[in-house]
Parts: C-alpha cells; sequence; structure tokens
C-alpha cells in the first residue's frame, strides 16, 4: 500500500484547476466535456479494468442517467438537484437489474448479452420519441441547468462543475480499490477460480462491480445534460459503448488515471489532426495501431508496466 | 478430519472418478499418487468445490462440504496448491499475499507465520510474482493458500519442474507444517518423495480407488508402490 496514487490523483486535479486559467476559452469547453466523459471512462473501467467484464452495453447506463435526469426535469419540472437524486437512483435500479440477467452469463456470451440490452435501451428511446425527442433529442431549459444558484450556461461554472464531479470519482475510486472489496475485484480478474479457492464469492463481487459502475457511468450521463443541457439518442447508440472501451484501452485498463489520460489523448488526436486533413480517421487509425503495437497495456498502463508498477 | 466417501465426479456426460475414498488425519501426510489422467487434480478440485461431485460425501470434522459452493470450502479450512502454481502473475508478491489475507483476517500474525516459514518472500513483496524463480512462485503459492489458515492443505505436485535445492525446502516446509497441525493431502508422483514424506499413500488408477498403503508396508515392500507407478 502507499500514498502515491493519492498523491498523484490529487495533483492531477490540482494541475486540472490550474489548467482553466492557462488555456483558451474553446479548450476550456473541450476539457469540461472531457472530464464528464472520463467519469464515464472511470465507471466502465471498474467493471472491464478492474474486474475483467468486458462489456458492450455502457451506453445504456450512461443514457439511463441522461435520460433519468432530463426526463424528470422536463416533463416533471423537477428541480436540478432532485433529477440528480432521481437519475442516481435510476441508475441504480436499472444496473442492478441489469447485472441479475446478465451475470448469468460468462465472456463472449456477456459481451453480446450487454449489447443486446443497450440496443433494446436505444430502440425503446425512439420508441418512445415523443417524450424523449428521439433522435433528435431534447435541450434541457434554464430551471434544469441551475444547481446550488450556479448556472452551467457560464463556462467557469460548467468547467468547474466538471471538475468537481470528476475529481470526487477519482477519489472515490482510489479510495475503492483499496477496500477488500476492490481487491477481490482484481483477483476475479486475474482469475475467477483462483479466487473462488481463496474464498471469494465471485458472483456478489461483480454484481457489486455491475452496480457500482452502472451509477458512475449513469452519474456521468445525468451530469453530461445538466451541465451542457442537451439528451439524445445519440448517446444510446453502440459507439457510446465502444468509446468508453477505446478510452480505457488507450489510457490503461486497470488503473485509475488510465481512463483520463485516454479520453483527453482520443479527444485531442481526433481535434488535432481534423484540423491538418478532412481525411483525420486515417491518422487517428494509424495512432491507435501503433499504440496497441508499442504501448498494448495503453499510456498509463506503459508506464505502470515499465517504471511505476505502484500505480493502481 | 478429512474424509472422502465414495465420491463420483463427471465431466459432463464422462465419468472420470468412481467411488474415490480416502481419509488425512489430523497431522498426517497422505499422498494421492497414479499416473498421469488418473483422475488426482479432478479430486483435489471436487474437494475444493471446483467440480460438482456427482454422488458421495465429502467431510471436514463431520461437516458435509460436499454441497457448498467453492468460495465456501476455504473457510471451513481447506486449502489448494494448485499445480504448476497458478499465481496472480501480474500482481506482485505482496498483492498476492493480500488477497490471500482478505478472507481470514488475522493478517499480522499470518503473515509473520507465513514469513517465519519462507523468508525469501519478505524480500521480494515489491516484486511482480511472474518474475519469480520457479521455487520462488511455488513458496509463494503455498504462502497464498497458508494465508487461509487452514486445517487441510492440498498439495498438488509441489515440486514438478523445480531445481533439487528447492524441492528439498519445499519438502522440509511441507514436514514444518504437519509438525504445526495442518494435515496434509500430497499430490505426488515421485517415488522418493512419497517415501519420505506419507504416512499412506492412496493409489488411484483411472478414476478408481486401487491401492492403500500405510508407512510400514511402504517400507516393508517399496517395489509395490514402484509397480503402481510404473517406475
Amino acid at each position: 500500500m502507499n500514498d502515491k496514487n493519492l498523491a498523484l490523483n490529487i495533483g492531477v486535479v490540482g494541475f486540472l484547476a490550474l489548467l482553466f486559467f492557462l488555456v483558451s476559452d474553446y479548450h476550456d469547453g473541450i476539457i469540461a466535456r472531457i472530464l464528464i466523459l472520463a467519469i464515464f471512462a472511470m465507471g466502465y473501467n471498474l467493471l472491464f479494468g478492474y474486474t475483467g467484464l468486458l462489456s458492450l452495453g455502457h451506453a445504456m447506463f450512461f443514457a439511463t442517467g441522461m435520460y433519468g435526469y432530463g426526463l424528470s426535469v422536463e416533463l416533471w419540472k423537477f428541480s436540478a438537484f432532485e433529477g440528480l437524486l432521481f437519475a442516481l437512483v435510476i441508475s441504480f435500479l436499472f444496473s442492478m437489474s441489469i447485472g441479475v440477467l446478465t451475470l448469468r452469463t460468462k465472456g463472449v456470451a456477456f459481451m453480446i448479452v450487454t449489447l443486446m440490452f443497450s440496443q433494446v435501451f436505444y430502440l425503446v428511446v425512439l420508441l418512445f420519441g415523443e417524450h424523449t425527442g428521439g433522435d433528435e433529442g431534447f435541450v434541457i431549459s434554464t430551471h434544469g441547468r441551475t444547481l446550488f444558484g450556479l448556472n452551467f450556461v457560464d463556462p467557469t461554472s460548467k468547467y468547474f462543475a466538471s471538475l468537481f464531479l470528476f475529481a470526487v470519482v477519482l477519489l472515490g475510486l482510489t479510495l475503492f480499490v483499496r477496500t477488500r472489496t476492490g481487491k477481490c475485484l482484481v483477483a476475479i480478474r486475474e482469475n475467477e477460480e483462483r479466487a473462488k479457492m481463496l474464498g471469494y464469492d465471485v458472483w456478489v463481487h461483480k454484481f457489486i462491480a455491475i452496480i457500482i459502475s452502472g451509477v458512475i457511468c449513469g452519474l456521468a450521463g445525468a451530469s453530461y445534460t445538466l451541465i451542457f443541457g442537451y439528451a439524445g439518442a445519440a448517446f444510446a447508440e453502440v459507439h457510446y459503448s465502444i468509446l468508453p472501451l477505446l478510452w480505457v484501452l488507450l489510457g490503461g485498463a486497470g488503473t485509475l488515471i488510465g481512463p483520463l489520460v485516454g479520453t483527453v489523448f482520443a479527444f485531442y488526436l481526433i481535434d488535432i489532426s481534423s484540423g491538418y486533413t478532412s481525411a483525420y480517421l486515417l491518422i487517428v487509425g494509424l495512432v491507435i495501431v501503433l499504440l496497441t503495437l508499442f504501448a498494448p497495456q495503453g499510456l498509463a498502463g506503459e508506464l505502470k508496466r515499465r517504471m511505476a508498477h505502484w500505480l493502481q | 478430519m478429512l474424509i472422502i466417501d465414495k465420491v463420483n465426479v463427471s465431466y459432463g456426460p464422462l465419468q472420470v472418478l468412481f467411488d474415490i475414498s480416502l481419509q488425512v488425519g489430523e497431522g498426517e501426510i497422505v499422498c494421492l499418487a497414479g499416473r498421469n489422467g488418473a483422475g488426482k487434480t479432478t479430486l483435489c478440485k471436487a474437494i475444493m468445490g471446483l467440480l460438482p461431485i456427482s454422488s458421495g460425501d465429502i467431510t471436514l470434522d463431520g461437516e458435509m462440504l460436499g454441497s457448498l459452493p467453492a468460495h465456501v470450502i476455504p473457510k471451513k479450512g481447506i486449502a489448494l496448491v494448485p499445480q504448476g502454481r497458478r499465481l496472480f502473475s501480474e500482481l506482485t508478491v505482496g498483492e498476492n499475499l493480500e488477497i490471500g489475507l482478505i478472507t481470514q483476517g488475522e493478517e499480522a500474525s499470518t503473515l509473520e507465520w507465513i514469513f517465519n516459514l519462507f523468508p525469501r518472500l519478505e524480500e521480494r513483496l515489491e516484486q511482480v510474482s511472474s518474475t519469480l524463480s520457479g521455487g520462488e512462485q511455488q513458496m509463494l503459492a503455498m504462502a497464498r493458500a497458508l494465508c487461509l489458515k487452514p486445517k487441510v492443505l492440498l498439495l498438488d505436485e509441489p515440486t514438478e519442474g523445480l531445481q533439487p535445492s528447492m524441492v528439498e525446502l519445499i519438502r522440509a516446509t511441507t514436514k514444518q507444517l504437519v509438525k504445526e497441525g495442518v494435515s496434509i493431502l500430497l499430490v505426488e508422483q515421485k517415488f522418493e518423495a512419497i517415501i519420505e514424506l506419507s504416512n499412506r499413500v492412496v493409489i488411484i488408477e483411472n478414476g478408481r480407488n486401487r491401492l492403500i498403503l500405510d508407512k510400514p508396508s511402504l517400507e516393508e515392500d517399496p517395489v509395490i508402490l514402484k509397480q503402481a507407478l510404473g517406475v
């Protein structure tokens, strides 16, 4: 055990706070978005990177939070705070149900089942387009973008609210992976049979991981709607299940800081390369291939392997 | 006392153990011997609840274990050191031990006991377990199982592929554990090891009990054992 991880994560949060004053408004906006999506990736990482469960359906958890918040605020006129609580409760119940159903499977079957549930969720969003706005989605009105007197139309509020939420989740996970349950998840990821041999109830721990992962992704979805003022079916589509996997793989699965690193890297790779050519996806693809070849454990994962084994 | 009574195990439709019976008393080392594919590892997995038994009983100090889920059995006092070590290879020595200790409780005293048995592990706490030598990996595999403070330890071919000095160390530790009250079911194919360590040998062949030899019989006529092992 060491406190290097805690120090590193506090340092990262401090650096991000400072960054707001150093970069342009354009980058502040991008970073705020990255931070919320990094929360999504951290939730995904808990299940994939720490527990070893590869889900292809995490868009449904993100969208549960997003619609839980958006619909409660717009349809039922909840306040922003009530909407957030509602979204978290819905995310909790939804991930519990998905956990009970999907944990009857393993490996490839788990991937397929989570993908199927996610597609069902997406189709339900489209089916009830009258309320959900379907493909076009809907914009959150002013009362739903104001929390504790902060209006998230303001870029500063946007940035620091995103950073606050990111910091809470990052530090929460830093503490969680040190708990008995956190260590059990690592044992399960490494080898389920060996974990059972040491007295771990594998099913219960996977179930806990799905719930926590689902609630974190739901929080990300709800926060996105609160801070950026929009909910849409695009966030329930399959590519929003693939993106957190990509971010986690690029950054380093099973490391706390990896999801942020991967999300930043992916966002800025697209942002910068698209400034040079319209065929920027070729560059993105090439970089991902190179990374897969030379840093198969992701950026933070490579750092961990080469020089910082203490990285959690 | 661990009692295996007429245990039958199948892989799907294929039955691999047929009415296997044996006992491991307190402070005993019982060797489970037999050729490759005889069913030794399968029996260890069945005892640990990793394979379901189709009939028969497994009891530890009178408590039925046969129908318990796999994660409960270690808490009842049985631990397995699997064949080929099977460590959490990406994790350090310290992390492997930590994961072993979580379900048991008394961490400090257990660690002290383990480091007395395997002082080398204490020096290598920060080392990733896959980078340890074969002998050190075996020590760690045993240490991780001992984190559970078992009454009965199942050792599946613990000296396989090790250099002679390590073999000696593992055998000496096995004897030490018995002195400290741990009963051992040792899966072993090496004739010298069986003669040196065991109070009793249970030989299985094609998933069936073939022969049970006690210490005096072994010492009196080791040829029977040699023939049974095919050496």
